[in-house]
């Protein structure tokens, strides 16, 4: 337990040297923008056409739920405004974090840790080079940069996905202009604020714990595999947890 | 030779090695290892695989810190970073450590790009003779997993001597190379250390390498210096130890695995 609790002060404090070491080396990015737009671009491509698709998915089973919560009660006029917000505040930018660390985060750690176990790292050290310049630094300004719009993809996939259920579903059958009526009367921006912000810590928490993981693998090929476990489930744990204390405080200062 | 004619003279620097001692675990690989190099000399270091040679070379280039004992260069701590930005130190990896991501090209501009020490004609100018001091022409393109061993470690050389170091070391450069381009390798390395004049330490098992080349040779065993002096000296030393790791005869009725297993036993 002691040892567990030391571990856990010892991995922190290395993600926040290490953070706060990524951040000095952001203004060092306009001398080689190359890997900025590298990073940028292997993001969206690896994530956009998934978060459009499973957020789709989310949202009509969201329709589905609610509809079918509420034709007993018989106001499923307002499915448009459950879907809206909850894709919004929450579903959209949960759900867009948790494919950033399947997808661009395991990437992320892989990449790192082999560098670290085939001593690229080392070799990197010896040319006065930090590792934070090359490696962390443009994924996190990549990261911070098109997280806003992978969230807002996300949401606009969401509602379009409860649009089809509600108005296809035979005994939902809400027509589109009812569904978005409500919808947009209850999303405000306050409400899209509070999404938008939440991805984007989300997002930026994820790279840099999965960055630290990997520069903190040491062995062998085996070490790696271990090292992308942990990065996935540690971040995935820190989503899920952070959830309600970061929802708690946007809801109150927004 | 352009390459070599047009070097710049570098400020060589001295590196001593205080009783340094590390141990890895209960297991002790160095066990105070004491010796100094002087600016400008070919240092060339030898002993049986396992010692801690390469162990050795990451603690002068500041990877490794000391359990005790100190390393020094030019009166500076190794294991200060510090100390590796006010000298240009460079090492050439065993097993050449390339960034894998990155053609020979980017391997070989990353460093004077980072630091922007030159121009983007001046480097490719660079790269080019730097390459062709290595036989590796027309490489520029190709990434490590496409070289072969003796081609990633000429790479490896090709790397660290971009950055222009003032101090130099290198982790076995020939034991991947066939003995042509070995004795080219040791050739190379003596004649940059000619024309620039900075100092090198030569971890290696050939011999024609450190009687060619070297100004001095130690002979690293059991976690201390056995030997130190001229590659002659050792040759000819008289000390058991010293003959046991040069000429190691190879007795098929009576095989080491043999031997080693019985003096465990008693
Ligand atoms: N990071 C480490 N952790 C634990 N033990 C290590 C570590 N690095 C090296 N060792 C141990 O230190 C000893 C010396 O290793 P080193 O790599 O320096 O040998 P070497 O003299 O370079 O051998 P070779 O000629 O085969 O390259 C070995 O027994 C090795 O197991
Ligand atoms: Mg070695």
């Amino acid at each position: 337990m002691i040892q567990f609790f030391k571990n856990f002060l010892e991995v922190t404090g290395f993600t926040l040297v290490m953070t706060v070491r990524a951040i000095r080396e952001i203004p060092a990015i306009r001398i080689r923008p190359v890997r900025l737009v590298d990073q940028c671009l292997f993001m969206g491509n690896a994530t956009v056409g998934l978060v459009i698709l499973l957020s789709f998915a989310i949202g009509a089973v969201l329709a589905l739920q609610t509809g079918y919560s509420m034709r007993d009660l018989g106001v499923t006029e307002y499915i448009g405004s459950i879907v809206g917000l909850s894709m919004v505040r929450e579903l959209g930018p949960v759900m867009t974090a948790i494919l950033v660390v399947g997808r661009i985060g395991s990437a992320t750690t892989a990449e790192i840790s082999s560098m670290r176990v085939y001593r690229e790292i080392d070799a990197l050290q010896t040319m006065n080079i930090p590792p934070e310049r090359l490696l962390v630094a443009p994924r996190l300004l990549a990261i911070a940069l098109i997280m806003p719009f992978l969230t807002l993809i996300s949401i606009v996939a969401g509602w379009a996905g409860g649009a089809v259920v509600a108005a296809n579903v035979s005994w939902i059958h809400l027509s589109q202009m009812a569904y978005f009526e409500k919808l947009v009367h209850f999303v405000n921006n306050s409400a899209v604020w509070q999404g938008v912000i939440k991805g984007e810590f989300f997002g930026i928490s994820v790279i840099l714990i999965c960055c630290a993981i990997g520069l903190r693998a040491s062995g062998g090929p085996r070490q790696i595999g271990e090292a992308v476990t942990k990065a996935v489930v540690v971040s995935i744990i820190f989503i899920l947890f952070t959830d309600y204390f970061v929802t708690d405080v946007l809801l109150s200062i927004l | 030779m352009s390459a070599l004619e047009n070097s710049v003279r570098l400020v060589p620097v001295r590196v001593d090695v205080e009783n340094l001692k590390k141990s890895f675990g209960d297991k002790v690989v160095l066990a105070g290892v004491s010796f100094s190099v002087k600016p400008g000399e070919i240092y060339a270091i030898m002993g049986p695989s396992g010692s801690g040679k390469s162990v050795l070379l990451r603690h002068i280039i500041g990877l490794l810190a000391p359990d005790s004992g100190r390393v020094l260069i030019e009166g500076a701590d190794a294991s200060d970073p510090e100390t590796h930005r006010r000298f240009v130190t460079a090492i050439v990896f065993q097993d050449g450590a390339l960034f894998n991501s990155m053609s020979v090209y980017e391997n070989l501009a990353l460093y004077p790009r980072e630091h922007r020490i030159a121009d983007r004609k001046t480097i490719d100018a660079r790269i080019r003779d730097v390459l062709a001091l290595l036989s590796l022409q027309g490489a520029e393109k190709l990434m490590p997993s496409e070289l072969s061993g003796g081609m990633k470690k000429r790479v490896a050389v090709a790397r660290a001597l971009m950055m222009q170091p003032q101090l130099l070391l290198y982790d076995e450069p020939t034991s991947e190379l066939d003995p042509e381009l070995g004795a080219a390798t040791a050739e190379l390395i003596a004649a940059v250390s000619a024309a620039t004049g900075l100092t090198s330490i030569v971890v290696t098992h050939d011999r024609e390498l450190a009687r060619g080349i070297a100004g001095r040779v130690a002979l690293l065993k059991n976690g201390r210096i056995a030997y130190e002096g001229t590659p002659a000296g050792l040759e000819s030393s008289p000390e058991a130890e010293v003959q046991a790791f040069l000429h190691p005869t190879i007795d098929i009725s009576n095989p080491r695995f043999r031997r080693n297993a019985q003096a465990e036993n008693e």
